[in-house]
């Protein structure tokens, strides 16, 4: 990198060519007022606070607008620069109301600050303030038009940044005013970047309205729970309570970036039905009682139920939301207290598939995503997932590799968020992203444009070729919906890009890619010779990776999910639920809820008294992320603490010392007895995690699907994440349900007239499992013959009509709508 | 020994010039202020017990703002507010841990409203913790028993003044409007 | 006295709550609660022992302007004679062995006030040698707020604990 030396205030500093003057002395640690300059965005120039005197030039420079020279030298703090500052302050504040008293921001308002350094107490001129109404008819967000200096800083990191530009500019001179179009209220993703830009209290946070000063709270560092984007979290905390969340600059992985569930969804653990005492079933009901009580009673019946029926009648289904320590001790436990080896996950329906084409694929054990890897590609191929949605902050980096002149192409059926901040859309029919993929490789390989030397070199490239036999690009047209031409073009295209990069997500609730999906990027990516890293397939939540790596799932002999939850013969006599709710999460709920019921013993340990925790017959309560010590590991494959920040609730005890305790009832200790010993044992077990040698080997993969549609069940039905949400854990945030808190069904114009549906109004959903009742929403985002349903939320039952997949097909789901 | 120090010794002038003012004070009137029964007059701007001010129409005329608490040295006041039910500011508890406060007025000084004055009371010894320990309520009640009235007129004529006032803040202060009518 | 009641056939009058006269007889009448609550009351002893800026208003007290004697407080030097302790200044973590000490010396009944707000809480020494409020270590009857109080906030005190002991019950025995 070329640097170039210049003097701020007589310091001789450093910093690389190219960069402004502001950014130059903020790396250096001098501080040049500032109120429209953000490290995100490109220079502005507006505010003018940030004029300095560079010696030589004429009159004052901005100094988030001026490029460095070799030799400048410049002044930040000269008397003719506060003049002119001051000159700044008394216009903004001419407009700006004194109502800081009850201002939020108040405290860390940067408008608040200058006016206490540079502005003056008197006004030399008058003008009639603005008086406008406050809005606060959007969820999550307040707009208060008063209070704002027009920076822009908002409109611009919601449409340069954030890809949404759900806010501009109104109106003219005297009359501006930051607004949706036409001001009606804002409906936008919430993410809520624009109230941490704002430098006065114009945006803020309507949860945290009123609810205290800055100078209240303490500010701790967190890891978000959600995604596995493994998000650093400022939680606002007072009197041990969470009220806010925001984002800061040079903090985590995500510097700064968050979405709205890392900002708003920290409250889902003051939910109302969070467990507070030990609960067993007797007479058929639960009824509260002590930890020895029910600890004795679980170790009781398990011991009765092992000695009857043997340990492999036992199984364990573990978290994904719960630490690492937690996960391995619940193995721990299962493996060395109890015996048995059936421990799995509902990563089994998502994370495992990714899991296992890598390891099929590559030979690879350990396959996190790179952070950065987007960033480093010309060419970004999205297959069917909206990674804006399911990695809201990942896929940040996405957009912005767009922006600095990637191509970014998404094969979608949907009009997603991700699709409109791509170059390029092939929109085809939902599941056939596999086909696309062999589609592809068939235009590449019989086009020669592959690594021959490399790719043939690799185990099973004649087995490929002849899979791909199928799939000319006539027959994947046919099959996609996407024409010869773009599939060649593409398949070009990619084959010459300088480098390259295949992304997708592996969501358990999507049922529109499935391991043959993987395989097929995998396939692609080892085709034209490109290093399995360019393969991305992010782990979906928080501690996915985590979960997986401390040894959540069977090692031997083990039974996996599908054979404990959906198996005919009841083989499983007892089985132990940490922090997951299958009634919810898990598809087919009619053949989970037969199996859960025909249980001798079902344990429940979570944080809610949950719709599985209703059926269990011992429930023990836990403690939340913020009120435990641990560690996530995130999708990158960063571990990272989490903190006891807030007092645990009720007689709730981390999940570690539940198995500690349990195990000690059961006479066997494990000879763990605090977060410490287990971390010393987790970090044992993950150093040799990603260390053996890669192997690669393809794998044809085939385009099919489980169940198609017919003349009964014309429609498929496709599950999806939204982005307010992430799994059912979401659900329970007041915060986030005030923006979407009821599944939907989304149809296109042209199936809402086929089947006679208005818009908002209610719609039986048939399929053969099950039918729900859902409020369909008429979106042209949807193509036809298409149904999109959310699968967060409990209430609505979507996974009655879902089923998992077994197998490499695609899960798809067969429906039939009629208004209700 | 000069000749002075040996005519002190011999007529004892110290010790007579001492019993003269011994007999002096005798007709004097006593400098005892008889306490309990004789009380003294507060000084202008004494700082006594917290109260909260009340407005004309009898409500609450804090607003929540936190300065007092941000300013306060030893950190004795702590607000809660929330959204009230017409998104205005309601301050849900005020509370001074009395026993904490250094009577530096400072909260007073820092209040742009006016709304937290320290009274002429000082009789608030008592046998516990809770007692010296003032909700909102019972600052209110201050207000009240103590400085009703002119007497709270008064107050923030001669001695206090919110200090907003000085920065000229425009009357037609939007957010404030609905406030500053008292 | 006009005002007093005749009282059954012994023909005792009442002077005061509790108190009777023994018309005739150069005797009263009363329980032993009062008897020792009054003497108690009105020979409150005090320890000095003054801590930091609140002892030159204890002492101000003392004085002629305000007169402790005339409620029967004579400060002692010593804690073997003393009632009560007036802790009048901050403790810090290395006073309060001492203080403790002291207290401990007094014989019973014995009392203790917290005169200014730091020996209440504190005050704004939240620091890492300051006790804070000097009841996590002894049994504090009165708490006296100010910063420091004055005279007559400090006299009110005083007198509060005169009321407290006045309406003490039972305290006489060796078992108290």
């Amino acid at each position: 990198m070329n640097l170039v030396e210049l003097t701020i205030n007589g310091k001789t500093v450093k910093a690389a060519k190219g960069a402004t003057i502001l950014q130059a002395a903020l790396k250096n640690g001098i501080y040049i007022p500032n109120l429209c300059y953000d490290r995100r965005l490109s220079p502005y120039g507006g505010c003018r606070m940030c004029v300095v005197e560079v010696e030589g030039q004429k009159g004052l420079s901005a100094a988030c607008s001026t490029q460095i020279r070799e030799g400048m030298v410049v002044f930040t703090e000269t008397p003719v620069v506060a003049k002119s500052r001051k000159a700044v302050l008394e216009l903004l504040l001419l407009h700006h109301p004194l109502d800081c008293p009850v201002c939020d921001k108040a405290g860390e308002c940067k408008l608040q600050d200058m006016a206490y350094k540079y502005g003056s107490t008197s006004n030399r001129f008058s003008a009639s303030r603005k008086d406008e109404p406050e809005r606060l008819d959007s969820p999550v967000v307040e707009r208060n038009p008063n209070r704002c200096i027009l920076c822009g800083l908002c409109v611009r990191i919601c449409q340069d940044h954030q890809g949404v530009g759900a806010i501009n500019f109104i109106g003219r001179g005297f009359k501006t005013k930051i607004s949706p179009a036409f001001e009606e209220t804002l409906d936008c993703e919430f993410c809520g970047q624009c109230i941490d830009v704002c430098p006065v209290g114009a945006l803020g946070s309507k949860t945290y309205r009123f609810m205290s000063r800055v100078w209240y709270m303490n500010e701790e560092e967190m890891i978000c729970p959600y995604c596995g984007c493994g998000c650093t979290t400022n939680l606002s905390v007072r009197q041990g309570k969470i009220i806010r969340g925001r984002g800061k600059e040079g903090v985590g992985i995500n510097d700064g970036d968050l979405c709205g569930k890392g900002r708003y969804g920290f409250d889902y653990i003051y939910a109302e039905n969070r467990l507070k005492t030990p609960m067993i079933r007797k007479e058929g009901n639960l009824v509260r009682a002590s930890w020895d009580e029910a600890l004795k009673y679980v170790a009781e019946r398990m011991g009765s139920i092992i000695e009857k029926h043997g340990p492999a009648s036992v199984g364990a289904i573990g978290s994904q939301r719960c630490s690492i320590e937690d996960n391995f001790m619940l193995q721990k436990f299962m493996r060395e207290a109890v015996g048995t080896d059936n421990i799995d996950s509902a990563a089994r329906f998502g994370y495992a598939k990714a899991h296992k084409a890598m390891e099929k694929s590559f030979g690879s054990d350990f396959m996190p995503i790179g952070w950065e890897a987007p960033l480093n590609a010309k060419f970004l191929l999205v297959i069917e997932s909206d990674i804006t949605s399911a990695m809201p902050v990942w896929g940040l980096n996405f957009i912005l590799a767009r922006n600095n002149g990637a191509h970014l192409a998404v094969a979608d059926s949907k009009e997603t968020k991700l699709v409109r901040n791509s170059s390029q859309w092939i929109r085809l029919v939902p599941g056939t992203g596999v086909a696309l993929l062999n589609g592809m490789m068939k235009v590449i390989i019989d086009e020669g444009l592959y690594d021959k030397e490399k790719a043939q070199g690799i185990q099973n490239f004649s087995a490929l070729e002849s899979s791909l036999k199928d799939y000319t690009p006539a027959a994947v047209s046919a099959i996609t919906g996407v024409s010869e031409d773009e599939i060649r073009n593409l398949a070009r295209e990619y084959s010459s890009a300088k480098s390259r990069l295949v992304a997708m997500t592996s969501g358990a609730s999507e049922n529109i890619k499935s391991l043959n999906t993987m395989l097929a990027g995998a396939n692609l990516v080892m085709l034209l010779g490109d290093s399995p890293d360019t393969l991305q397939i992010p782990a979906e939540f928080s501690n996915t990776l985590g979960m997986w790596s401390a040894g959540v799932r069977p090692a031997e002999q083990g039974k996996e999910m599908q054979e404990m939850l959906y198996a005919k013969d009841a083989s499983l006599k007892a089985l132990y639920i940490m922090g997951e709710n299958p009634i919810v999460t898990f598809h087919d709920v009619a053949a989970v809820e037969n199996t859960l019921k025909g249980m001798e013993l079902l344990v429940v340990q979570d944080i809610f008294l949950t719709d599985t925790a209703k059926m269990a017959d011992v429930v023990l309560p836990a403690c939340s992320w913020a009120e435990k010590d641990g560690t996530f590991m995130s999708a990158a494959g960063a571990v990272q603490k989490i903190r006891k920040i807030v007092k645990e609730t009720g007689e709730a005890i981390p999940d570690w010392e539940i198995f500690v305790r349990l195990s000690k009832a059961m006479g066997k200790d494990l000879g763990l007895n605090s977060v410490a010993e287990i971390s010393a044992q987790v970090s044992e077990k993950l150093s040799t995690l990603g260390k053996n040698d890669l192997k690669l080997s393809f794998n044809p993969a085939a385009y099919e699907l489980i169940e198609n549609s017919s003349s009964e069940f014309p429609m498929l039905l496709v599950t999806a994440n939204i982005l307010q949400h992430s799994g059912a854990l979401s659900s329970l945030s007041r915060n986030l349900d005030s923006v979407v808190s009821d599944a939907y069904l989304e149809l296109s114009p042209a199936d809402a007239e086929k089947y006679k549906i208005i818009n908002e109004s209610y719609v039986k959903v048939i399929s053969k499992r099950g039918e729900i009742l859902l409020k369909a929403i008429i979106s042209n985002e949807v193509p036809e013959k298409t149904v999109f349903v959310p699968i967060h939320f409990a209430h609505a039952k979507v996974n009655t009509l879902t089923y998992p997949a077994v197998n490499g097909g695609i899960p798809l789901v067969p429906v039939r709508i009629e208004p209700a | 020994m000069t000749f002075n120090e040996l005519t002190k010794r011999i007529f004892m002038t110290e010790i007579l010039k001492g019993m003269a003012l011994t007999l002096k004070t005798m007709f004097t009137k006593p400098v005892t202020r008889q306490y309990p029964e004789e009380k003294r007059e507060a000084l202008p701007g004494f700082r006594g017990l917290h109260a909260l001010v009340r407005k004309s129409d009898s409500s609450l005329r804090c607003v929540g703002c936190g300065l007092c608490a941000a300013i306060c040295p030893s950190r004795c006041i702590s607000i809660y507010t929330s959204e009230g039910v017409d998104h205005t500011k309601v301050v849900d508890r005020y509370e001074v841990e009395v026993l904490k406060c250094l009577f530096c007025g400072f909260c007073v000084e820092a209040c742009p409203f006016g709304a937290v004055v320290l009274t002429e009371h000082f009789e608030y010894s008592d046998y516990s913790r809770e007692a010296l320990f003032m909700t909102k309520e019972k600052l209110l009640n201050n207000w009240d028993k103590f400085m009703a009235g002119k007497k709270g007129e008064q107050y923030f004529e001669k001695y206090w003044r919110p200090l907003a006032e000085d920065f000229g803040t425009p009357e037609n202060q939007p957010v404030l409007k609905n406030r500053r009518a008292d | 006295m006009s005002s007093t009641i005749l009282d059954g056939p012994a023909g005792l009058v009442e002077v005061e709550e509790g108190v009777k006269i023994i018309p005739g007889a150069n005797a009263i009448i009363t329980s032993l609660d009062k008897v020792v609550n009054w003497s108690r009351e009105s020979s409150l002893w005090p320890m000095t022992f003054g801590l930091a800026c609140c002892a030159i208003e204890m002492m101000t007290t003392g004085s002629s302007h305000y007169d402790l004697d005339r409620f029967g407080i004579i400060f002692r030097a010593s804690p073997r004679q003393a009632d009560c302790l007036i802790i009048a200044g901050t403790v810090t973590k290395k006073m309060a062995p001492v203080v403790r000490r002291v207290f401990d010396q007094m014989p019973e009944p014995r009392y203790v006030i917290a005169m200014g707000s730091c020996a209440c809480s504190g005050n704004i020494y939240d620091t890492y040698s300051t006790v804070l409020g000097c009841d996590k270590f002894l049994p504090v009857d009165v708490y006296i707020p100010g910063c420091p109080p004055r005279p007559e906030a400090f006299m009110d005190g005083l007198v509060k604990l005169q009321e407290k002991i006045r309406g003490e019950h039972m305290k006489w025995g060796a078992w108290r």
